[in-house]
C-alpha cells in the first residue's frame, strides 16, 4: 500500500509539473507581453519600468523566465495580482475555500441523492416511477449548467424570493450577526448554488449508478443470494450496492473536472465569490498571474481527486487489499 | 411539518436581516451599492469613482469646492483643513491657516509640512499620478510655521485657488515619508489609509465590501452616521436585487428599464439630476503599436468626419438610455456656462457619409460589403469595458450602423481594470470612453489638449495648435464673457476636427431608501456631504 | 448490431426527429428565417419586444428578431460543434492509435502528457486560451474547442489497440509473418466504430453546451453573430424582464443535448449487449 502511495504520489507530482510548464507556455504564447500593464505606460518613468522588467525577468530568455517562475512557485510565491492589488496567494486563500465548500456540499448531496434515486429505480424497475425518474435524470443531466442556474435564479430569487441573490454572505450585516446567525446566513446563501450543482450532478450519478446496479444484478453471486432465500431489498442494499459502489467511488474522484467546470458557471450566475468566478474575472482583466495560479490549483484538485479515487477504490475492494 | 418548516424559515430570515438603524442618539449605517472596487485608496493614484468616493471621506482638502461649483476665485469654497486663508497682494501666493484641532486618524497633528509633502507626492514621477497636470500652476509650498502652508503659484490665474485646493487630498507625511515612493502602490499602507477626514477607514474585502466608520473626535465634528459601507456587486441584477430588498440604501447609475420597479416600491426614492459625465467614441489618432506615428486610418480627419456622419447619435442614445441621456456636446457639458447650443454637430447623413467615403478612395471592390483602399479593409475594433452595459449596447448599435456604411467593426470587451490600463496606454483603435468631468470647463485642457496626452486623459492623442491656444487663453481669462467666447471657439474647432464621435451625456439617476435623509447632492460628486446625512431613529 | 433496435424506441425516433429539424433549420437558415439576424430595423420602437405574431420569439435590445437569431444560431452552434467534434475525434483516434502501437517509452511519455492535459479542467483551459487573444474569429474558436476535446477518446482507443496487440488472432497472424501493424489497423477500425460513434455523439453534445457557455461568458462567438449562448448573454442583464432571450435558446440547447444523449446512450446499449 505504501509503495503504491509513493508511486502514485510521484506520478501526480510529475503531472502537476507538466501542468505548470504547460500553463506557463500557454500564457507566454499569447500575443503581447503578459505582464505589460505598467511597463509600456509612458507615464511611468523609464527607471521604474526597467526595474519592473528586471524583477519579472522579462528581458531574459524564456527558459530563464521559466526558472524564475518555478523557483518563486516553490517558495509559495504565486505572484502579484494586478486586478486585485494583492498577492495571488492571498486571493486564492480567500476564494478557494468557498469553491471547495460549494463543490464538497454538492458532491455529498449528489452522491446521496443519486444513489438513492438509482436504488429506487432498480427496486421499482419497469414501473411508471422508474420511467419518470429516468426522464427526469436525463433532463437534468443534459441541462447546460449556466442555463439551469439562470432558471433557478429566476424562479427562487425573483418570482419566489425565498433565497438571496448572489454572494456568499450578507455583505453588510454578516459580521455583526451572532454565530448561529452567521451560520444561517452562510447556509442561506449556499443553498441555491449548491442546490443547482447538486441537481446537475445527482442526475449523472443516478444514471450511472442505475446502470452499474443493473449490471451487477444478474451476476452469479446475486443469484446465489436469491437462492439462499434472502429478501430482494436486502440483496439490493447489501450485496449489489457494495459492488456497484466500487465503480461509483472511482466516478466521484474523476468527477472533479466536471464539478469545477460546473462551479465556474454557477459561481458566475449566483455571484458566489469562489475560484471559478475569480478565474473568469481574472481572465477578463488580463491578470495573468492570477489566471495561471487558478489553472494550476484547479489541476492540482483534479489530480488529487483521481489519486483519492484510486486509493479509495483499492481500499474498498477487498480483492485488491492484500498486496 | 409544514408549519415547523415555515417557522424555521421565518426565524432564519429574521435572524439574518440584521439591524442598520440608529439608536435614539443618532448614527446608523449607510450602505452604498457599487459595481467595482476602488482601484486604489491612495489619493494621487485614484482613477475610479469608487476610489474618489472613499478618499473624499477619509481625507481632507485644504478647502472644499462649494455646491455652486464655482471655480473662479475663492467664492463659495468651504474650509476643511484650512480654517481661513489670506491672499498675497500680487495674488502669487495664498497662505492657508490650518485648523489647530486637525488630527490624523492615528492621533498625530496635521501640520503644514504635510501639505508640502503632499504636493511633492502628487508631482513625483515614480508615482505617476494622473492629477499632475491639474496642479501645474502651483510652484511650491512653503511652511513659515507648523500651522501655515503658503502655496506659491507660477503666475496668477482665474482658477488658481481651485487648483490649490481641488485636487490634493492631504497625506500624512509621518506615515509615508518612511516608504520609498516607488513602493507606495503595493504597500500595506496603501490599502489601509490614514487620513484626517470625518470618516476613518475600517476594512476592505476586495470584491465584497469596504467599510468606513465615523471619526468621533474629528475636528470638524463627528458625522451623524456611524458607518458607511460600499457593497460591491459587479452584476447589475445582484446589485439591484439587494437594493430592492433593502440590503443596500443607495444605488447610483440606475438603468432606465428598472426605474418603474424602483419607483413602485414605497420605501425607495428615485432622484434625477444633471450629469457631469459624457461619453464618446474616441478615435486613436496615433498608431497604437507606435505612438510616434499617426494612425493609418484615423489620422485622416475627413475619414473621421465621414464615419461620424454614418452614426445616428440621437437614436443610439434613445435606444441605450431611454430618456435618461442627451446627445453629448463636443468637449463640453450642458451644466457649464460655456456650452453653446448653437454649435451644430456633424449631421447624421448616411448618404453623405457613403459619398465621402467613396471620394476618399474607400470602395468595396470585391462585393463583400466592406470597403477597401490600397488592399486594406476599412476595419477596426472598438474597446469597451464589460462593466458598462450602456457602452456595450452603444458599441453593438454603432457596429451595425458602420456596417451599413461599409466598415467592419469588431467589439473588444474587457474587464474594467484592463480597460483602464489599455486606454491609459492608448492601446486601442477606437474606444467608447467616458469622462467624469471636472466642475470647471478648464478640464478640457486635460481631456483634449496636447498637454493632456501624457499625464492627462487625452488617450486618443488629439493635438491641434488652434485648440490648445484657445483653451489656454480661455483658462487665463479673468473676464467671464471673453472666457465663454474663447471656450466656444475651441468647441467649434474640436467639433469640426471630430477626434471623437460625441455620444451621450447621461443624467445622474440614483435610488435611495426613503429613510435616509440625504442632503447636498453635488452634481459632480453626490458623496461630498455624506457626513451630514442622517437616519432618523425608528421606534 | 441492429439498427432497428435503435430506431424502434419512440424516444430515439423523437431524438432523431428533433436533431433533423435543427439541422434542417441550420442548413436552410436563409430560407427559413423571417428576418436578417443581424439587422437592427428600429433600435427605438422595436427593441425589447416580448413574443408577438410579428416576432414569435420577441426582439432583443438591438431590435433584432430573436427567432431569426435562434435559427441562425442553430447554424453556428451546431456547425461549430460538428467541426470541433470532427477535429477531436480525428486527433483522439490518431493519438491513441500511435501511442498504443508504439508501445514502450513512447507510449509512457505520451500517456503522461495526456494525464497532464486531462488534469486541467477543459473550461479553465479554454477560458485561459481564449482570453489571451483579443477579439477572436470563429475559426480559432473551433480549433480551440477541437484541440481540447480528444483526451478521453485517445485513452479508449489506446486501450483497444493494446487489447488487440495481445489478442489471439494478432499473435497468430504474427506467427505466420504478417505485418502486425497492418493487421491491427485493419481490425482496429471496425472494433472502434461503435466507440467512436458514441464518443462523437456525446462529445458533440458537450461541445455545443461548452460553446454556449463560453458565449454566455462573452468569450465565445462575437457580436453581431448569433449563437444560442450569446443570445442568452444579450438577455443576461435583465433576466426577468427579457425572459424570452434566456428561455428559447436554452430550450433549443436542452432539446439538442437531450436528443444527442438519448441517441448516444441507445447506441452504447445496443453495441454493448452484443459481446
Amino acid at each position: 500500500m505504501i509503495s503504491l502511495l509513493v508511486s502514485r504520489g510521484l506520478q501526480s507530482v510529475l503531472i502537476v509539473a507538466l501542468v505548470v510548464t504547460f500553463s506557463f507556455l500557454l500564457i507566454h504564447s499569447a500575443p503581447g507581453d503578459p505582464f505589460a500593464g505598467a511597463l509600456d505606460n509612458p507615464r511611468v518613468s523609464a527607471g521604474v519600468r526597467a526595474r519592473l522588467r528586471a524583477e519579472y525577468g522579462l528581458d531574459r530568455p524564456l527558459p530563464e523566465q521559466f526558472g524564475k517562475y518555478v523557483s518563486q512557485l516553490a517558495r509559495g510565491n504565486l505572484g502579484w495580482s494586478f486586478s486585485r492589488g494583492r498577492p495571488v496567494r492571498e486571493v486564492l486563500a480567500d476564494v478557494l475555500p468557498r469553491t471547495l465548500l460549494l463543490m464538497g456540499t454538492a458532491l455529498l448531496a449528489s452522491f446521496l441523492i443519486g444513489v438513492a434515486v438509482a436504488t429506487v429505480q432498480v427496486s421499482r424497475r419497469g414501473t411508471a416511477l422508474d420511467r419518470f425518474l429516468d426522464r427526469a435524470s436525463l433532463f437534468f443531466a443534459s441541462m447546460p449548467d449556466f442555463w439551469l442556474a439562470i432558471l433557478i435564479l429566476l424562479a427562487f430569487s425573483y418570482w419566489l424570493p425565498l433565497f438571496p441573490i448572489g454572494g456568499a454572505a450578507d455583505a453588510v450585516m454578516h459580521d455583526s450577526l451572532s454565530a448561529p446567525g452567521r451560520l444561517a446566513d452562510s447556509l442561506w446563501h449556499l443553498a441555491l448554488p449548491a442546490g443547482t450543482l447538486t441537481l446537475l450532478f445527482a442526475s449523472g450519478i443516478a444514471r450511472f449508478q442505475r446502470g452499474a446496479l443493473l449490471d451487477v444484478m444478474p451476476l452469479d453471486f446475486i443469484r446465489t443470494a436469491r437462492g439462499k432465500g434472502l429478501r430482494e431489498r436486502h440483496i439490493l442494499l447489501r450485496h449489489a450496492m457494495r459492488n456497484a459502489l466500487l465503480t461509483l467511488i472511482t466516478l466521484i474522484g474523476l468527477s472533479f473536472p466536471d464539478l469545477l467546470t460546473g462551479a465556474v458557471f454557477i459561481e458566475k450566475v449566483f455571484a458566489w465569490p469562489g475560484m471559478g468566478l475569480t478565474t473568469v474575472d481574472a481572465v477578463g482583466a488580463r491578470d495573468y498571474p492570477l489566471v495561471i495560479a487558478c489553472v494550476i490549483v484547479g489541476s492540482v484538485l483534479v489530480v488529487l481527486g483521481s489519486l483519492l479515487a484510486d486509493l479509495l477504490y483499492r481500499w474498498a475492494d477487498p480483492r485488491l487489499r492484500e498486496r | 411539518m409544514r408549519a415547523a418548516l415555515l417557522a424555521v424559515v421565518v426565524c432564519v430570515v429574521a435572524c439574518t436581516a440584521g439591524d442598520r438603524s440608529p439608536s435614539a442618539a443618532g448614527g446608523g449605517t449607510l450602505v452604498i451599492s457599487t459595481p467595482g472596487d476602488p482601484n486604489s485608496l491612495l489619493p494621487p493614484l485614484v482613477t475610479t469613482t469608487q476610489g474618489r468616493q472613499v478618499t473624499d471621506l477619509v481625507y481632507d482638502r485644504l478647502a472644499l469646492l462649494g455646491d455652486s461649483l464655482n471655480t473662479l476665485g475663492d467664492e463659495g469654497f468651504i474650509p476643511q483643513l484650512a480654517e481661513s486663508w489670506t491672499w498675497s497682494r500680487d495674488s502669487l501666493s495664498i497662505a492657508f491657516h490650518l485648523n489647530p484641532n486637525a488630527r490624523w486618524h492615528d492621533g498625530a497633528r496635521v501640520t503644514s509640512s504635510d501639505v508640502r509633502f503632499t504636493l511633492g507626492a502628487y508631482r513625483d514621477s515614480s508615482l505617476a499620478s494622473n492629477a499632475g497636470s491639474l496642479i501645474g500652476a502651483i510652484d511650491s509650498v512653503s511652511t513659515p510655521d507648523s500651522l501655515t502652508a503658503v502655496v506659491w503659484f507660477r503666475a496668477r490665474a482665474p482658477e488658481q485657488f481651485y487648483q490649490a485646493t481641488g485636487q490634493m487630498r492631504i497625506l500624512p507625511e509621518h506615515i509615508w515619508k518612511e516608504i520609498p515612493v516607488a513602493s507606495w502602490r503595493s504597500s500595506e499602507q496603501a490599502n489601509h489609509p490614514v487620513g484626517s477626514g470625518r470618516f476613518r477607514f475600517s476594512s476592505w474585502k476586495q470584491g465584497e465590501s469596504l467599510t468606513l466608520v465615523a471619526d468621533t473626535a474629528n475636528y470638524r465634528g463627528r458625522p451623524k452616521l456611524d458607518r458607511v459601507v460600499w457593497s460591491i456587486a459587479p452584476d447589475f441584477n445582484t446589485a439591484l436585487a439587494r437594493f430592492l430588498g433593502g440590503q443596500t440604501d443607495f444605488f447610483e447609475a440606475i438603468r432606465p428599464e428598472v426605474i418603474p420597479e424602483v419607483a413602485k416600491n414605497p420605501n425607495l426614492r428615485v432622484v434625477t439630476f444633471p450629469g457631469i459625465d459624457y461619453l464618446f467614441l474616441q478615435f486613436n489618432l496615433r498608431d497604437p503599436k507606435n505612438l510616434g506615428r499617426p494612425n493609418s486610418l484615423f489620422g485622416d480627419r475627413e475619414l473621421r468626419r465621414a464615419l461620424t456622419m454614418a452614426v445616428d447619435r440621437e437614436s443610439i442614445v434613445r435606444s441605450a438610455y431611454d430618456s435618461l441621456a442627451e446627445v453629448g456636446l463636443p468637449g463640453s457639458l450642458r451644466i457649464y456656462s460655456t456650452s453653446d447650443p448653437s454649435i451644430k454637430p456633424i449631421p447624421f447623413d448616411p448618404a453623405a457619409a457613403n459619398a465621402k467615403l467613396d471620394s476618399l478612395g474607400w470602395r468595396d471592390s470585391n462585393g463583400d460589403g466592406i470597403r477597401e483602399k490600397n488592399g486594406r479593409q476599412l476595419a477596426f475594433s472598438i474597446l469597451v469595458p464589460s462593466s458598462s452595459k450602456a457602452r456595450g449596447r452603444m458599441a453593438v448599435l454603432i457596429q451595425e450602423q458602420l456596417r451599413r456604411a461599409g466598415a467592419r467593426v469588431t467589439i473588444d470587451q474587457v474587464e474594467f481594470p484592463a480597460f483602464v490600463d489599455r486606454t491609459g496606454r492608448s492601446d486601442f483603435d477606437a474606444v467608447i470612453n467616458a469622462i467624469h468631468a471636472e466642475p470647471s470647463p478648464s478640464g478640457a485642457r486635460q481631456d483634449w489638449a496636447t498637454a493632456g496626452i501624457n499625464g492627462g486623459n487625452n488617450s486618443g492623442g488629439y493635438s491641434d495648435a488652434a485648440f490648445d491656444a484657445l483653451v489656454d487663453s480661455a483658462i487665463a481669462s479673468y473676464d467671464a464673457a471673453s472666457r465663454n467666447a474663447l471656450f466656444r471657439k475651441a468647441y467649434r474647432v474640436i467639433n469640426d476636427d471630430a477626434p471623437a464621435i460625441w455620444l451621450a451625456e447621461p443624467k445622474s439617476v440614483i435610488g435611495v431608501q426613503r429613510r435616509i435623509r440625504v442632503s447636498g447632492l453635488r452634481p459632480d460628486a453626490w458623496w461630498t456631504h455624506i457626513a451630514d446625512w442622517w437616519i432618523p431613529a425608528t421606534r | 448490431m441492429s439498427k432497428s433496435a435503435i430506431w424502434s424506441r419512440p424516444s430515439s425516433r423523437a431524438a432523431f426527429l428533433t436533431l433533423a429539424v435543427f439541422f434542417a433549420a441550420a442548413v436552410f437558415a436563409p430560407f427559413v428565417a423571417p428576418y436578417n439576424p443581424i439587422a437592427q430595423p428600429d433600435i427605438i420602437a422595436l427593441k425589447d419586444l416580448p413574443p408577438s405574431p410579428a416576432h414569435p420569439l420577441g426582439t432583443d435590445p438591438y431590435s433584432r428578431d430573436v427567432l431569426s437569431r435562434v435559427i441562425y444560431g442553430a447554424r453556428l452552434s451546431l456547425g461549430i460543434g460538428l467541426l470541433a467534434t470532427i477535429i477531436s475525434v480525428t486527433l483522439g483516434v490518431a493519438y491513441g492509435a500511435v501511442s498504443g502501437l508504439a508501445g514502450g517509452i513512447v507510449d509512457s511519455v505520451m500517456m503522461r502528457i495526456l494525464d497532464a492535459l486531462m488534469a486541467i479542467p477543459r473550461l479553465l483551459l479554454l477560458i485561459a486560451l481564449l482570453a489571451s487573444w483579443h477579439s477572436l474569429p470563429v475559426t480559432t474558436l473551433v480549433l480551440f474547442l477541437g484541440f481540447t476535446g480528444w483526451f478521453g477518446l485517445s485513452r479508449i482507443v489506446r486501450g483497444q489497440v493494446l487489447a488487440l496487440k495481445q489478442s489471439e488472432f494478432v499473435m497468430a497472424a504474427r506467427a505466420i509473418g504478417a505485418n502486425r501493424g497492418r493487421i491491427i489497423v485493419t481490425h482496429l477500425l471496425p472494433n472502434l466504430f461503435s466507440v467512436i460513434v458514441v464518443a462523437a455523439t456525446l462529445g458533440f453534445a458537450n461541445v455545443v453546451v461548452l460553446e454556449a457557455g463560453l458565449s454566455y461568458l462573452g468569450i465565445g462567438v462575437p457580436q453581431p453573430l448569433a449563437s444560442w449562448g450569446n443570445i442568452i448573454q444579450d438577455g443576461a442583464e435583465n433576466v426577468s424582464g427579457l425572459w424570452w432571450l434566456s428561455l428559447f435558446p436554452g430550450l433549443a440547447l436542452l432539446a439538442t443535448v437531450v436528443s444527442l444523449n438519448t441517441i448516444g446512450e441507445r447506441i452504447r446499449e445496443t453495441f454493448q449487449t452484443v459481446r
